[in-house]
């Protein structure tokens, strides 16, 4: 209606818009829907800034969000204070001028969110034309509509007043006008307004899609909540930004020290592992979804977890899309942590079956997360399982006589063969965070663990005992292949005698041979000498024998009366060792002469002649 | 040259085929490492290798057993302990199957790494021939180059050769820049680390405030360790007050900064001496021993020298002496001792005319009292003082004690191991500080120890001897051993701590009547009712089904039972059970039958062990206290533990009845129909439980419920599907029972209807 526009004036903004808006619409925000939330954070702010500026007004704050799917608009109006003809050329034509920071920073007001200018222009990334119309309190018998395409040159007309607040209408862009879809609005919306304090309607629904309160805002007076209600109401707010798993039990986030993050955190239902990473955190600052995947704010251990907060000290990076990593950021994250170790502690407590749950889905995570936080430690030593050679056990399972077996060993050594006929569980030290779990644990509840794998862990397993040197050579000749045969005592008593290489002395070897001077590079290597030079690898394995074990103490008896058969039964236990030997890498004994040996054995018990 | 190109091709490789947790760690493990969290690469690192291993890929192994050093190295400043695996490593990568691998470049730098820390200085020539080496390799296209360039100006550094450091950082940026690559914020710490150490700190300090206002991922990670270098400039610029400002807490100071933190705070505390307390003393002996362990030789060497000049500005000559004596030992371990010697012989004498032994504040014989008597307690003068006390009285057990408390205090556990055992050897039948160095002894399961100690003590003191190994035997849950020793205890002497610990090793190992027999012995010997020592009774001998005991026990506790002989089987109304089930624990509902025991009533859920009908002994004294609020103490109900099953109830695995519940009535008569055939039936659904209403999804969700139910093994499955279908027929809804239809196969259909139509 042309008559109406009393006052049609060109203008332009005073900045060049042009790279501004391909930067904008290409890299500040990465999501189009980010532009959305700008826009009803400006009215917002509106509004809020007539409550702090018209003291006489008392009218229903309202903002609506309606959307035309078939001509692609949406409008978004507002009952705020509106803008004069000159705030529209300061604010909305000047890229950094916000005059709502100006009014934070007067106020101290923490609900001011926007930067009014830049947020504005962010409709552009979105629409091929916006129009404003606006009539200020200051100003009610006036109205102005602000009208562009480009947010560089945009006309001003006066235009009868309408109520006092504003209206911004996007034509939306071909690739956007989903958007004004009302699905897409409640998606986008229910997740960014949820924590908004003026009611955002959405179309012509009744209730505002910011209608339920988050569970940890009550007003001072309100009565205490019953606790089984509360729990129920977190779970359902939490499920609200957990979109691939169920909240099995939430955690209060309450102001401490230098934080002043309030929200809930929780656990998610979903199985994980020890390096499984899904931890989610939606972050609002002034009451707007800034990020929803904070997750660094939440500790490394605790992929299990999910969470929402709110913070009016933590600050957008200029993107709007981010948080700086500043003193107040690492407040909230020694608060989130806090929360989170203490809310774990009270879900152990108090909520047996949540707690149960807990650890059924995250025992993995929950082993690393033990390791990096003492109080955790203290907490899950014994509600943990352990993955050992007799299935998940409690690592106080694992203590028999006062040790506990850790296997660190690669798989197929004689360890394996050990423990299989000792019987004990023993834990497996190749899967996530057992073997520093299970070194803390003895350290708290006691019990020795014994390494099996390492040189010091093996030799732990044998108790050495002394026989003359005469019977050691003999058993020296007729046992061993190059090991050194250390007479012992071991579990099981059925064992006879089992081989255990020296892996430095192998290493000693290695390293010193031509090959190693060929592949290695000289200094490097001279490096790695000095540090071998160290070992003494004269012994490259060693041959356990059990003093325990009835057929050694027969064997010996016989060698010490010079009985025939001496021999002969001393090289059916070589045999035996070659055959227990034969599944390690670096068993070179020759495994068909020791069949052939065992033949011969059978064949002379049997009464058979032998070859 | 990418390095890193074979890495994402394999991590592909793995995700497709489903080895996607390997693929994980190929990104956690150096992120974690780049993040410094030590934890969690030591929690994940064994997995990452055996997986590497069972997938028979060398270069992955390679890969991530490079990233496991790196962590020891960069963050726990790891010396002579990771020389092994920096060896084998070594090894291992030039191997012809793991050669051609772009990481065997860095595992090459992994162990010139750990010689930087074994002795930084000492083998500073070594490391810079291999870098040479490395470099002569690669140009400045590949990554390593920028980190190997950084490697060589460290070792210049530590060769005292920091100004040629600053010089070749140029040449190689230049050499960079020249490729068309950048330098990153760590090149650029390093050559701000060059310009200070070249006693240039004003300018260096510049850089560094360059450094902390850049925007970029890594300069993030490093900030924190970065501010211990700023710390350190800072003081030498005399600006004291903002190094202190600076220098990050020591709880956030990992041990890669130790050197770093431990000379900041030395000066910061000596121009604010308040700062320079014992609780300062303790953290630079936590360093200190931190790389005494690692064996960080050099670093060792002059943390100790610090901790030692720390000491001595706060007259703790004792601390200082003992610094000092670790000084000492870890100089004999230095590969070159370069400026070492001299310093530590100017130390040594400012220990030497330091006053030794700070006089006592009252005579030794007072001392204690003294002691206890003061308030805000400095443990580390009391310890000086305290020593020096127990020289003068070698026999006075309470100045030992206490010497030992102080010296626990303090963080110094060998130090007090071996005040202890001074003190034992010198005095083997003080008992109480036999059982102090016991309890020590036990606490780090250290067997020889314990050995050691009863063979000191047997000639003398023989029963004290036997309680070492009954303690010890206790301690390794072996339960008749600790009955052997008491047994010989009581033999020689009438032990009250002997008969309880071998009643509850008794407990423990299932001989009930050994431990009434003790227990009984005990009760007879105290005048008073010793309420504790009752319940325990109550427990041992309903465990051994004693009921004449029972009864007379709890006649004296005030216990009112119907009957007067016989087995005790009575209705004492409900209880809660809390049953361990393999390091799990069940709360579950029975009803108490007797001082001690209780029929457990409440069926257990389809996937947990059935204890259903289970006649059980649990420990009397009951888990929580009740309420002090009188009326919540009507409806308190007492738990107990289990801790004997004396007649299994026999029950088979129990099922779920699940749906919108009939009225109050209604269920009752289920119920009672249900346990009138001897089977078990169990409301396990709290008031708030509720299910959709299939005539209005939408709108009011109905009142739900959920049962479970048990019968005997014997019962066979069919009847009680037949039994449930006939008693549920009539209440206003129908309810599932899906998992036992499908079990005896009939209705299945109509369960899954039910379950599909009410939301279940």
């Amino acid at each position: 209606m042309a008559s109406l526009e009393l006052m049609p004036s060109t203008f332009t903004t005073q900045v060049d818009l042009g790279g501004l808006m391909a930067v904008l619409g290409q890299h500040l925000y990465s999501t189009p829907v980010v532009a959305l939330r700008e826009l009803v954070q400006n009215a917002h702010d509106s509004l809020r800034r007539r409550r702090l500026e018209d003291g006489e007004w008392r009218g229903e704050g309202r903002i609506g969000v309606q959307g035309d799917p078939a001509r692609g608009i949406l409008r978004i109006t507002d009952t705020g204070a509106g803008l004069t003809d000159h705030e529209i050329h300061a604010y909305l034509a000047t890229v950094g001028v916000s005059y709502t920071r100006s009014l934070r920073e007067q106020t101290h007001s923490e609900e001011l969110m926007g930067l009014f200018g830049l947020g504005f222009l962010s409709a552009f990334v979105l629409a091929e034309e916006v129009t404003l119309t606006t009539t200020s309190y200051q100003r009610p018998g006036q109205g102005w509509r602000y009208r562009s395409a480009d947010g560089k040159s945009y006309r001003l007309l006066e235009v009868p007043p309408r109520p006092v607040g504003t209206e911004v209408e996007l034509v939306l862009r071909e690739p956007f006008r989903q958007l004004a879809e009302p699905g897409a609005l409640s998606r986008v919306l229910g997740k960014y307004c949820v924590l908004l304090s003026e009611p955002v309607y959405l179309g012509q629904a009744p209730v505002p899609i910011n209608a339920v309160p988050p569970p940890w805002r009550r007003q001072p007076d309100e009565p205490l909540e019953h606790p089984v209600q509360l729990r129920r109401r977190r779970l359902a707010f939490a499920s609200l930004f957990e979109g691939r798993f169920e909240p099995i039990c939430a955690m209060p986030v309450e102001p401490t020290g230098s934080s002043d993050a309030r929200g809930l955190l929780w656990v998610q239902d979903g199985s994980t592992y020890g390096t499984s990473d899904n931890r989610n955190l939606s972050v609002f600052v002034r009451g707007m979804l800034l990020d929803d995947d904070a997750r660094d704010l939440l500790p490394a251990w605790a992929g299990f977890v999910g969470g929402v907060i709110e913070s009016n000290r933590l600050t957008p990076t200029a993107s709007r899309e981010d948080l700086q990593r500043d003193g107040s950021y690492r407040g909230v994250q020694e608060a989130l942590r806090e929360a989170l170790v203490g809310g774990l502690a009270n879900v152990a407590r108090e909520d047996p079956h949540g707690w149960r749950r807990v650890l059924a889905r995250h025992n993995e995570a929950l082993l690393g997360a033990a390791l990096c936080d003492p109080r955790l430690f203290q907490l899950l030593a014994d509600d943990l399982r352990i993955p050992t050679s007799q299935g998940e056990l409690p690592a106080r399972s694992l203590r028999v006589n006062g040790r506990l077996h850790l296997a660190l060993g690669s798989a197929g050594g004689f360890e394996e063969m050990l423990f299989r006929s000792l019987r004990v569980p023993v834990a497996r030290g190749d899967r996530f965070g057992v073997a520093p779990f299970l070194r803390q644990w003895v350290a708290l509840r006691g019990g020795k663990l014994i390494e099996v794998g390492t040189e010091q862990g093996n030799r732990q397993l044998f108790t050495p005992e002394t026989l003359p040197d005469t019977e050691v050579e003999w058993l020296t000749a007729h046992l061993a292949d190059g090991e050194q045969v250390v007479p012992a005592r071991f579990a099981p008593r059925e064992l006879p005698l089992v081989v255990v290489p020296d892996r430095e002395a192998e290493l000693k070897r290695r390293l010193g041979s031509d090959e190693a001077d060929q592949r290695i590079s000289v200094a490097a290597l001279r490096l790695a000498r000095a540090f071998t030079s160290g070992i003494d690898g004269s012994v490259r394995a060693r041959l356990y024998v059990n003093l325990e074990n009835p057929a050694v103490e027969v064997l010996l008896q016989a060698h010490r009366e010079a009985r025939p058969g001496a021999t002969g039964a001393a090289r059916v236990l070589w045999a035996l060792k070659a055959i227990m030997a034969a599944g390690a890498e670096e068993s070179q004994l020759d495994l068909n002469g020791a069949l052939a040996e065992i033949g011969r054995a059978v064949q002379a018990l049997a009464g058979g002649r032998t070859a | 040259m990418n390095i890193w190109a074979w890495v994402s091709r394999l991590q592909e490789d793995l995700r497709e085929a489903g080895h996607g947790r390997v693929a994980d760690l190929i990104d956690r493990i150096p992120d974690d490492v780049n993040n410094r969290r030590p934890d969690r690469v030591a929690a994940a690192l064994p997995e990452a290798i055996a997986a590497a291993r069972s997938l028979d890929n060398p270069w992955l192994e390679v890969f991530f057993r490079h990233w496991g050093l790196q962590g020891r190295m960069e963050i726990l400043s790891e010396g002579e302990i990771a020389l092994q695996e920096a060896s084998s490593l070594l090894e291992f990568a030039h191997r012809k199957e793991a050669r051609e691998c772009p990481q065997s470049v860095c595992v090459t730098q992994d162990i010139a790494g750990c010689y930087a820390n074994v002795d930084g200085p000492g083998w500073a020539a070594e490391r810079l021939a291999v870098c040479e080496e490395t470099l002569a390799r690669i140009d400045p296209t590949w990554p390593c180059f920028d980190c190997i360039s950084r490697e060589y100006a460290i070792a210049l550094q530590d060769a005292g050769r920091a100004p040629e450091a600053v010089a070749y950082l140029d040449r190689q940026a230049a050499a960079l820049s020249e490729a068309g690559e950048e330098t990153g914020p760590r090149f650029r710490w390093q050559q701000a680390q060059a310009v200070w150490l070249s006693a240039r700190p004003a300018e260096a300090l510049a850089l560094y405030e360059a450094l902390d206002g850049l925007e970029h991922e890594q300069a993030e990670e490093d900030r924190t360790r970065r501010a211990v270098d700023r710390a350190c400039i800072l003081v030498e610029l005399g600006r004291l007050d903002e190094a202190h400002s600076f220098l990050p807490s020591w709880d956030e100071t990992q041990p890669g900064q130790y050197d770093g933190w431990t000379a900041a705070a030395l000066a910061i505390a000596g121009y604010q001496r308040e700062l320079n307390t014992w609780r300062l003393g303790a953290q630079f002996q936590e360093a200190v021993d931190h790389m005494v362990r690692v064996g960080a030789h050099r670093k060792a060497f002059r943390i100790a020298e610090r901790q030692a000049r720390l000491a001595l500005a706060r007259d703790a000559t004792w601390t200082a002496a003992r610094a000092l004596a670790v000084a000492q030992s870890q100089l004999t371990l230095l590969r070159a001792p370069l400026d070492a010697p001299a310093s530590l012989e100017q130390l040594t004498a400012a220990v030497a005319e330091a006053p030794r032994g700070a006089a006592l504040p009252v005579p030794a014989e007072a001392l204690v009292d003294h002691l206890k008597r003061q308030e805000g307690r400095d443990p580390e003068k009391e310890a000086q003082w305290l020593l020096g006390a127990c020289l003068e009285r070698p026999d006075d057990s309470e100045l030992a004690l206490m010497a030992d408390e102080a010296l626990s205090a303090c963080g110094l556990e060998r130090e007090s191991s071996r005040h202890l055992w001074r003190f034992v050897e010198a005095n083997p039948t003080a008992r109480r500080l036999v059982y102090r160095l016991l309890d020590r002894l036990l606490k780090v399961s250290d067997d020889a120890g314990v050995e050691r100690l009863v063979a000191l003590i047997d000639p003398l003191d023989p029963p004290a001897a036997h309680w070492c190994r009954a303690c010890r035997a206790h301690h390794q849950e072996r339960w008749a051993e600790v009955g052997e020793h008491a047994a010989r205890i009581l033999a020689l002497e009438d032990a009250e701590a002997a008969r309880r610990l071998w009643a509850s090793a008794a407990m423990a190992g299932k001989d009930f009547s050994t431990a009434v027999r003790l227990r009984k012995e005990l009760e007879a010997r105290s005048s008073e009712l010793d309420r504790d020592l009752c319940f325990d009774l109550l427990t041992a001998a309903s465990a051994d089904q004693d009921w004449e005991t029972v009864r007379r026990i709890a006649a004296r506790m005030g216990m009112e039972l119907d009957g007067t002989e016989g087995v005790v089987e009575e209705d004492w109304g409900p209880v809660l059970m809390s049953i361990d089930e393999e390091g799990e624990s069940r709360t579950c509902f029975g009803r108490r039958t007797g001082p001690a025991t209780a029929r457990i009533v409440e069926p257990a859920p389809p996937d947990r062990v059935q204890h259903c009908g289970d006649w059980v002994v649990f420990d009397a004294t009951p888990m929580e206290e009740p309420p002090v609020d009188e009326e919540a103490r009507k409806e308190f109900v007492y738990t107990y533990r289990a801790v004997h099953t004396l007649q299994p109830g026999e029950f088979a695995p129990g099922w779920v009845v699940d749906g919108a519940g009939p009225d109050a009535e209604s269920y009752e008569r289920f119920r009672d129909a249900l346990r009138s055939e001897g089977w078990a039936c169990w409301i396990v659904s709290s008031d708030e439980y509720a299910v959709t209403d299939p005539k209005n999804p939408e709108g009011e969700r109905l009142p739900g419920i959920l049962v479970l139910v048990a019968t005997p093994k014997d019962t066979p499955d069919l009847e009680l599907h037949r039994a449930l279908k006939k008693l549920t027929r009539p209440w206003p809804h129908p309810v599932s029972w899906l998992a036992l239809a499908e079990r005896v196969g009939a209705d299945v259909d109509h369960h899954r209807g039910v379950v599909e139509r009410y939301g279940l």
